[in-house]
């Protein structure tokens, strides 16, 4: 079922690349905002989203920290890793301690996916819920829903697997003039 | 509070992204303290609803407010506030103005202060609210005094054109 096929992805898959659709619904379900982008991954704990629209903006995990870059605001947050990865989505695809960090459970096929739930851990309330969707063994969607009820759903394209990603790709520099902003 | 329905009267919901950025105080250097995050505001500075969010669409923080009570809501729980600055206090570490702030948000000065207005926007509070390009959907609010305080707000399209 869907857990096999995600512990033989966690566990097969060493990095990948994919072009993503995000939809994130309201708790009240009545504001929806779509975005699209890139998303690479590396494991154990490198990862990059690439949004393009409707504004550019890049989140980079480099292993050791994780930075969120805004072109419109030409600004640059970055925390650590630690805090950022643990029971994120990012986690989930990039990272190599999945039965460690999430329970999993296989759930009903829906929308021509067969569906894995992972619940953290690591109750620190950020996430009610993960949901990875496999289309067979190809990964298709995530599914976040936070602690507050707002569902951010990724959805993967043309997902490219152990695809050759040099260290650049997750390599962040701040561009010059741009503000870098410590985050606790 | 009451849940706020969205035909609360007020001229529906603006979103962006904000940075929030306060330079270290000079008595306790190091201090500078920032907070950058999607936001999606509702309703006014009576009685609304403001939620942080971060790019990967997960909820930060949600702040709701009315007849002067606020109520700030993160992962670590709820927590009431008996004022809007009283919250941006426990959010920032520094009182902001955010009741002026949410007015300010809507391109417009708060009512309940007094406002001078300049060629670039208006002054209030001791703030300058630079509206120069407001129709592009760019907002910025600056306190000189200390600790310095810019908070830069880049509107979605959408909400900028009324």
């Amino acid at each position: 079922d869907a857990v096999d096929t995600l512990r033989e992805f966690v566990r097969d898959v060493k990095t990948g690349r994919a072009d993503f659709t995000q939809t994130v619904t309201s708790p009240d379900g009545a504001k929806k905002k779509v975005s699209t982008g890139q998303f690479e991954f590396a494991r154990p704990d490198r990862f990059r989203f690439a949004y393009a629209k409707p504004f550019e903006q890049l989140v980079v995990g480099d292993g050791q920290q994780v930075w969120l870059y805004d072109a419109d605001l030409n600004q640059v947050s970055v925390r650590g890793m630690s805090g950022a990865l643990g029971a994120t989505p990012a986690a989930l695809l990039a990272g190599k301690s999945l039965d460690q960090d999430f329970e999993l459970s296989a759930q009903p096929s829906a929308q021509g996916l067969d569906w894995a739930l992972a619940t953290p851990k690591q109750k620190d309330g950020a996430f009610q819920s993960l949901r990875v969707g496999f289309r067979g063994k190809v990964l298709a969607a995530v599914e976040i829903v936070d602690g507050f009820g707002q569902r951010s759903v990724l959805e993967f394209r043309d997902m490219q697997t152990n695809v050759a990603l040099g260290e650049q790709a997750f390599r962040f520099v701040p561009p010059k003039g741009a503000e870098v902003l410590k985050q606790p | 509070c009451a849940t706020l329905r969205d035909d609360a009267g007020s001229d529906g919901s603006i979103s962006g992204r904000l940075a929030v950025q306060i330079a270290e105080p000079a008595d306790r250097p190091g201090d500078a303290r920032n907070v950058s995050a999607q936001f999606e505001l509702r309703g006014d500075a009576a009685l609304g609803e403001l939620n942080l969010s971060g790019p990967l669409g997960n909820t930060l923080a949600q702040a709701r407010w009315q007849q002067g009570q606020a109520e700030l809501l993160t992962t670590q729980g709820t927590r009431r506030f008996d004022s809007l600055d009283a919250m941006s206090q426990e959010m920032l570490g520094e009182p902001l103005p955010l009741a002026a702030l949410i007015e300010w948000l809507r391109g417009r000065p708060w009512a309940a202060a007094v406002s001078h207005a300049n060629d670039a926007g208006f002054e209030q509070l001791g703030w300058q609210i630079d509206l120069s390009r407001y129709a592009e959907g760019w907002l910025t609010a600056r306190r000189a005094q200390p600790p310095a305080t810019t908070v830069r707000v880049r509107l979605d399209r959408s909400a900028a054109v009324p």
